[in-house]
């Protein structure tokens, strides 16, 4: 067997060789990543059981919401909320998104943007002789755009999530002087929409919609 | 301010309608407030009076003092308070008085008297002499006593005895004055005269009731002796602990509840917790606080800490201790809890800390103790809990670069015709396609050579490669006679027999070289 025949075939094995070791890299990068935000999750909860105690509602709501946006499926978050007695504003689709964390939809994001780079990159080199690549490419760039819209949406239902800092009316319209079609408890969690002046409108469990002041709302993720 | 109605039942209606008519307070009270001297520590009125009774001379800072607070009326139809006690000092104090008061009716020299109590108790915050004076607004309702059309008779010999329904039986219908004088004879045997209630003006004044207590020593507290942990409680307590579950798990927390209970103020009793461990992550303990009525002597007050066990095995949550002051010894002393051992389930303590290992080994075991993510780590902020698509584009970004080299990449291959066709000679002897195989093969060989030995293309022919290469031309020619032949279509060629063909035409190019 020939060198120039040898080479290509090394270039090729090597080639396969770092891309398992990334991907191994990867991988324990994920596992790690996945169990500190766990562990913050545990810290979040325990504030969030010390709130409860001490009697502040809204605290202890907004405490166990934090921890569900890092680890959605751990069984002491699930814990935290029911101890909470919070109530889910979610739509089915945000319930379907949301089963993953925001961080893990980026996680994924990156990936598939990185294998879709990559196999893109490989065909564009390789021409018409590799139709493997094109192939690789085209399935990665189809997870990099079903995870590009999971990302959009985890990311906009996320930060769209407030919890009532202090009892408020849901409000028939954005302004203080309007009528209340009901009343917001202490650590309801809603989710806040479009915006007039300091007004927000928001979306409250069992469908209730109506406006409400910012000042008595306060967002899950920070202003 | 807070008004309060003390009702007065029917017995001591009756009874404070009969005083109201009697001889000695028969003459309008004036309504005016006369405060005694300290020493007298109670106010009077004809009608209303106010006490306050600490019941001792020395006491300690920081002691929890009990105080009775009593209001008595007499002779009232009716009493409404106007507001609490209100505790008057210059020196600095809490305190902390019952809302409502204690009512009774009591037998004072011979007269009913309803009695209001307040109990509580106070806290002094600065040594030295403590004045105290209490004030109580209230409203009282009454009737003046008239002067009375039918008097009993005082001298009257109190052994003689007279049936008041005696006179009864001597009505005379014919005689006027036999009806006034059975009235006169019912109303000295009766104890109660029945037509007085309804005589005299009625009033219904507001005043302040106010009355002072007996100057009170307070003691500092003594510096010797007294614990570096001390903070201020004074009094008799007891401290019991107790976690929400005996078995837990790792990383599931726990909260530990200590109980105060005992006898002193319960607001200056404050408790570390515990502190955080090796086996223990322990956060701030939190004051339950409960509602304890002020005159209960012995308060409760509850504290409770949430602790994370890191590891498994048999965790010992250690005693916590108070310091505190017996004002009765005038000592320090103090009082703990229990240590209280909880099975945690999950993996054990790493092995560093139960044995010590050689020098070699706790290098790399400290190394995998950094490693390993801690079981409970600080909240991130709460900004970070979502990414921002500019960092998703961040980590996108190298990509770019990426693709650019393989376009470029790409591009130059292509540039280079004779790389071009040596690819597309592969590519059909890949595929088996004969015609192209042998078209790329002479477009291949011709622009080899007549760039090789600087002679037009059309020069290169099968002749002139047998005169310059001799039997290393053989591949080369039998390409050109087998690409005659397939145009004419007199021959056909198998996939083996092109990638063959491939491999030595492209030998043949490189050893011409």
């Amino acid at each position: 067997m020939t060198t120039d025949r040898i080479f290509p075939r090394l270039a090729r094995y090597a080639a396969l060789a770092l891309a398992l070791i990334a991907l191994s890299c990867f991988g324990a990068f994920s596992v790690h990543t996945l169990r500190v935000e766990a562990a913050q999750a545990r810290s979040l909860v325990a504030e969030s059981q010390s709130a409860l105690k001490n009697g502040d509602r809204a605290a202890a709501v907004l405490a166990a919401e934090r921890a569900r946006l890092l680890a959605p499926r751990a069984d002491f978050v699930r814990s935290a909320l029911d101890r909470a007695h919070v109530r889910a504003v979610d739509s089915p689709l945000d319930r379907a998104v949301t089963w993953l964390a925001p961080r893990e939809w980026s996680f994924l994001l990156v990936s598939f943007g990185w294998a879709a780079g990559l196999g893109l990159a490989g065909a564009i080199a390789l021409g018409k002789t590799s139709s493997s690549a094109r192939r690789f490419a085209f399935a990665a760039s189809a997870l990099f755009a079903l995870s590009a819209v999971g990302f959009v949406q985890s990311s906009h239902s996320s930060r769209s999530l407030a919890v009532v800092s202090s009892a408020t009316g849901l409000l028939v319209a954005p302004y203080a002087g309007s009528g209340a079609s009901a009343d917001l408890a202490t650590g309801v969690v809603v989710s806040v929409g479009a915006r007039y002046g300091d007004f927000a409108r928001v979306r409250a469990p069992e469908a209730a919609r109506g406006w409400v002041s910012m000042n008595a709302l306060e967002s899950v993720i920070g202003s | 301010m807070r008004h309060s109605k003390i009702l007065l039942s029917a017995a001591s209606l009756a009874a404070t309608l009969a005083l109201a008519a009697a001889p000695a307070v028969a003459a309008p009270a004036p309504l005016s407030v006369q405060v005694s001297p300290p020493s007298a520590a109670r106010v009077h009125h004809a009608r209303a009076f106010l006490r306050l009774d600490l019941g001792r001379k020395k006491a300690w800072l920081g002691q929890a003092i009990p105080i009775t607070i009593s209001a008595q009326f007499r002779a009232v139809e009716g009493v409404t308070l106007e507001g609490l006690p209100q505790l008057k000092s210059e020196r600095i104090f809490t305190s902390d008085i019952a809302r409502d008061p204690r009512q009774s009716t009591q037998i004072v020299d011979g007269e009913p008297v309803l009695v209001a109590t307040w109990t509580g108790t106070i806290t002094p915050s600065t040594a030295g002499p403590l004045t105290l004076s209490v004030e109580l607004p209230v409203r009282i309702r009454y009737h003046e006593a008239a002067p009375r059309s039918v008097v009993r008779e005082p001298q009257q010999d109190p052994n003689q005895d007279e049936d008041p329904f005696q006179g009864m039986m001597n009505v005379d219908p014919f005689d006027p004055t036999s009806i006034q004088r059975m009235f006169q004879s019912m109303q000295r045997s009766l104890p109660m005269g029945f037509d007085e209630p309804l005589q005299g003006a009625a009033h219904d004044d507001a005043l302040t009731l106010k009355a002072n207590a007996h100057p009170l020593e307070i003691q500092a507290l003594p510096v010797l002796g007294q614990p570096p942990t001390f903070n201020g409680a004074v009094g008799h307590f007891d401290l019991r602990a107790s976690l929400s579950n005996d078995q837990g798990s790792a990383n599931d927390p726990l909260t530990l509840t200590v109980t105060v209970k005992g006898d002193g103020d319960l607001d200056r009793v404050e408790l570390a917790g515990v502190a955080s461990s090796a086996d223990f992550k322990a956060y701030p303990m939190s004051a339950k606080s409960e509602a304890v009525a002020p005159a209960k002597k012995l308060g409760q007050k509850t504290f409770e800490q949430v602790l994370i066990p890191t590891h498994g095995g048999a965790l010992t949550i250690p005693a916590i201790e108070l310091a505190v002051f017996d004002p009765i010894s005038g000592h320090y002393t103090s009082v703990s809890t229990a240590p209280i051992t909880v099975l945690v389930a999950g993996p054990a303590a790493p092995p560093a800390a139960a044995s010590v290992p050689s020098a070699s080994m706790q290098a790399p075991r400290a190394r995998a103790a950094e490693d390993a993510p801690p079981s409970s780590l600080p909240a991130p902020p709460p900004s970070s809990l979502v990414d921002n698509p500019r960092t998703i584009a961040l980590r996108l970004s190298p990509l770019l670069g990426l693709l650019l080299v393989a376009a470029l990449a790409r591009f130059g291959l292509r540039r280079d015709p004779e790389k071009a066709l040596h690819r597309a000679l592969r590519r059909s002897a890949k595929q088996g396609s004969a015609s192209a195989f042998f078209e790329a093969a002479r477009r291949l060989i011709v622009m080899h050579f007549s760039r090789r030995w600087g002679v037009a293309e059309g020069e290169i022919t099968p002749d002139a490669l047998r005169a310059q290469l001799g039997n290393q031309a053989e591949p080369l020619v039998q390409a050109f006679s087998t690409s005659d032949a397939l145009r004419f279509g007199r021959r056909s060629v198998e996939r083996v027999e092109l990638r063959a063909l491939c491999s030595s035409i492209e030998e043949s190019l490189k050893h011409a070289a």
